[in-house]
């Protein structure tokens, strides 16, 4: 049997406010998501550990990236590599011998007669 | 600009996560699925607002794509597709997946002009617009091998399946029964055999057509010397501290 007029509307504009207040709550959620995977995906990569940061940051010639690109994403073995090189850095030596005189002689760039 | 990166992997596995809450509520909706809680009405309104809701979260996804400095992704490959000099394959996909979705919005919009019969034909195209954004998903997505997303693609194929085996079963006749069965096992044995043979092994970015310049930024420093300018010129191996070792980790996979 058929709902009188009046029962009806209210009853289709009752289902609609629930549908408007379920996509605004779905929307809210997705764009909360979003922002989520997107820092767990900022954490979950290579080099975004803490401690990998700080091994990264002091090396000015920037010789350790390539590198670095060519590891899997275990944040553990990266986490070891970077300690590595921190190790490494911490730990330099001078050189076992003094650099080698230049065969060429130093430019003139005034002076003479 | 990492942040755009980040932005772009969020944007498309919220749209995939939509995209299958639409599609679900799709076949609900064909079914004529309804309870004294849920009826007909809702089902047909969350269907719009969600579809609606996909496209802008890919509009976003799309544009923060081709923003991101660091894969040469231009306006042109997001909606042309296989153009891309990136994972042509893979992003072409993706741009498939788009145009028919702007294709199914654009036909939903103009229904009372095109007719029943010509926006119903044009909406088929959404389901196979489900397929194709995972396999885009699966071929692009750098961390396609992690854990979470493959647990996340693994829920959203498991909720599409599940939609369509209770749609197939209400199918008239057991011959269509059968063949919406056997395409729908085709498409996922096919997916599981791309997944174990492609992005799980070792190597799948290079196979899947990145750059070598952004797969060894080292090499390409050396390579391409000072040609090497504007935005991935933070590839390089003077600019590569600069471009901090999360552009490192995006080249890898």
């Amino acid at each position: 049997m058929p709902l009188p007029a009046g029962d009806a509307i209210r009853r289709r504009d009752h289902v609609l406010a629930r549908t408007r207040l379920a996509s605004r709550w779905i929307t809210a959620v997705a764009i909360a998501a979003s922002v989520g995977i997107g820092g767990a995906v900022a954490h979950a990569l290579p080099g975004r550990h803490p401690a990998a940061q700080a091994a990264t940051a002091p090396d000015p010639a920037g010789s350790s990236g390539g590198q670095r690109a060519g590891q899997g994403t275990d944040r553990r073995r990266h986490h070891s590599a970077a300690s590595h090189h921190h190790k490494r850095h911490h730990h330099l030596r001078p050189p076992a011998q003094p650099p080698s005189p230049s065969p060429s002689p130093p430019a003139v760039v005034s002076g003479g007669s | 600009m990492t942040a755009l990166w980040y932005a772009t992997r969020g944007t498309g596995v919220v749209a995939l996560l939509l995209l299958t809450a639409t599609v679900a509520l799709g076949i609900a909706a064909t079914a004529r699925f309804a309870t004294p809680r849920w009826p007909r009405l809702m089902t047909a309104g969350l269907h719009r607002h969600l579809s609606l809701l996909v496209v802008a979260f890919v509009a976003v996804h799309v544009a923060t794509a081709v923003l991101d400095p660091f894969a040469p992704i231009g306006w042109a490959a997001a909606v042309v597709p296989f153009g891309a000099s990136y994972r042509p394959l893979w992003l072409g996909l993706g741009a498939v997946a788009f145009d028919l979705l702007i294709a199914v919005v654009v036909t939903s919009l103009l229904r009372a002009r095109l007719g029943y019969r010509t926006w119903r034909a044009v909406h088929w195209l959404a389901y196979a617009s489900w397929p194709v954004a995972l396999w885009h998903g699966l071929g692009t997505g750098t961390d396609s091998r992690l854990t979470p997303m493959i647990g996340l693609d693994a829920a959203c194929a498991a909720a599409v399946a599940c939609a369509a085996a209770w749609r197939i079963s209400l199918l008239p006749g057991v011959r269509r029964r059968v063949a919406a069965g056997l395409a729908c096992l085709t498409i996922a044995l096919a997916t599981v055999t791309f997944m174990a043979a492609g992005p799980l092994q070792p190597g799948w970015a290079r196979r899947a057509g990145t750059p070598v310049r952004l797969l060894t930024p080292n090499a390409a420093g050396r390579a391409a010397g000072p040609r090497v300018i504007g935005p991935l010129a933070g590839l390089t191996a003077a600019g590569q501290a600069a471009a901090g070792p999360a552009a490192a980790g995006r080249a890898r996979s």
